[in-house]
């Protein structure tokens, strides 16, 4: 840090315009990154329309799930 | 077998499989004809069966509380809002009156977060996943319990929704050329099936051939969403694909018209509010983005009852009018609370807070459940019966 003590007011401001350029390019990049995430998911709606019907072993697992922890936690 | 297992299939063949067959087309037309009939039966039958009385026979549910009890339980154990709804369309067109009706259809929407609320159980091994999706599916259940606590007071005091309803549903029944008393071209095409039901079953006798013939619609409303559920989530999980990626980015609005038009097409708000839980708790939208699709999914199940209650017999117009206080409180419900940003993200914060304790401790889960879909029903119901 100590070196930008050094620095010209002009390198000082041409080191800030770059720094927001990248990370206009990184949020950009991190953006397109969530979007191709979600084409990804959306891609497998088929399997999530399934995973998302509602089934009785479900409800069952939950329980399951909940006794098991239950025990767990006394022992 | 699934479309995306298919390989090297013949294209034309994917492509029928993709559309669906017309054998499937003609399924899903017959289905709905079968709701439209179902829903004027039960119409017909409530008032053979209660005749001038249907005021009497529902006077436990004139407190405003007990109706809306009786439409969330009734939606918790269905599981189906749209089922509920057409029902009460029926029953409005029987001789309920719409003011007892009004809370049934806001307590139907309170049901029907139950459906993609037990979905969500399911992510319950893998504790962020769980409360991600558990957010996601809580949010659409505050939403709507934040709506009930704005519009039943103002329902209470002023009859609002009654007021729009009536004002919605007046030009079809005004006396206009185009009204639906003058022609009406669904009441015409179902009619044979309704009437044909009515006199073999009628003439059971009176009170139970009404009975029977409201039961008898009630278990063909029942029959008929189900199977035209399974086909159209078949048929359309395509078209909702491509809705859903045209969405993906464009901000709230779209999401929201996403919503609706996903749900219009595989009627049924569950299928949509519930297949927001593996998107959201897969991590790759946040719940912020689940948010208005949810908010669209009950703006989309309102279609049903509108359909229904164009082909009713007796008290149409009133059908009519609870059909649109139905689409009217969702809309003015997305339009109040996700429109004013005080009271946008309340549902998603509280959702959040419930995520996050759920995850930690699960029996947080299981009370929330019992707690707002059953307990705190029952204790009001027990309440307004005692008072």
């Amino acid at each position: 840090m100590n070196e930008l003590k050094t620095l010209t007011n002009e390198s000082l401001r041409s080191l800030i315009s770059q720094t927001e350029d990248t990370l206009v390019e990184l949020r950009a990049e991190l953006e397109q990154r969530d979007i191709r995430a979600q084409e990804r998911e959306l891609d497998n709606l088929d399997q999530h329309m399934e995973s998302a019907a509602l089934s009785l072993k479900s409800i069952q697992d939950f329980l399951r799930y909940l006794i098991d922890e239950a025990r767990s936690n006394r022992s | 077998m699934a479309i995306s297992n298919i390989q090297g299939a013949d294209p034309g063949l994917l492509g029928q499989e993709r559309q669906g067959t017309w054998q499937q087309w003609v399924g899903v037309a017959a289905l709905v004809y079968l709701l439209i009939c179902a829903v004027g039966m039960i119409g017909s039958g409530f008032k053979a069966a209660t005749g001038e009385h249907a005021e009497q026979l529902f006077a436990f549910a004139v407190n405003p509380f007990a109706g809306l009890v009786v439409g969330t339980v009734a939606t918790a154990l269905i599981q189906s809002s749209s089922t509920v709804t057409s029902i009460i369309v029926g029953l409005v067109a029987g001789g309920l009156p719409v003011a007892v009706a009004v809370p049934m259809v806001m307590g139907a929407n309170i049901g029907t977060s139950i459906t993609n609320t037990l979905v969500s159980l399911g992510h319950v091994r893998e504790k962020k996943e769980f409360a991600r999706a558990f957010s996601a599916a809580t949010v659409h259940d505050f939403f709507n319990l934040f709506s009930v606590v704005i519009f039943l007071p103002l329902e209470i005091s002023f009859g609002l929704l009654e007021r729009i309803g009536k004002f919605l549903s007046q030009p079809f029944y005004g006396g206009a050329d185009a009204s639906m008393s003058s022609f009406n071209f669904v009441k015409a095409a179902t009619a044979p099936v309704v009437n044909t039901a009515k006199d073999v079953i009628l003439p059971l006798g009176d009170p139970l051939g009404g009975i029977a013939l409201a039961l008898f619609g009630i278990a063909l409303i029942f029959l008929s969403i189900t199977l035209v559920g399974r086909l159209l989530k078949m048929l359309m999980v395509g078209k909702a694909r491509d809705i859903m990626h045209t969405a993906i980015g464009k901000g709230p609005v779209s999401g929201i018209f996403s919503g609706t038009l996903v749900t219009t097409l595989v009627q049924s708000s569950s299928t949509t509010t519930s297949l927001m839980v593996p998107l959201a708790g897969s991590g790759a939208f946040t719940l912020k983005q689940i948010y208005p699709f949810t908010l669209g999914a009950n703006i989309g199940t309102c279609l049903t009852a509108v359909l229904a209650a164009t082909a009713v017999t007796g008290n149409s117009e009133a059908a009519l009018q609870i059909a649109f206080i139905h689409l009217s409180y969702n809309v003015l419900g997305v339009l109040l609370i996700y429109g004013v940003p005080f009271l946008r993200n309340l549902p998603v914060k509280a959702a959040q807070w419930l995520g996050t304790t759920a995850s930690e401790n699960k029996l947080a889960a299981l009370a929330y459940i019992l707690s707002v879909f059953f307990v705190a029903p029952g204790l009001c119901l027990g309440i307004t019966a005692l008072a």
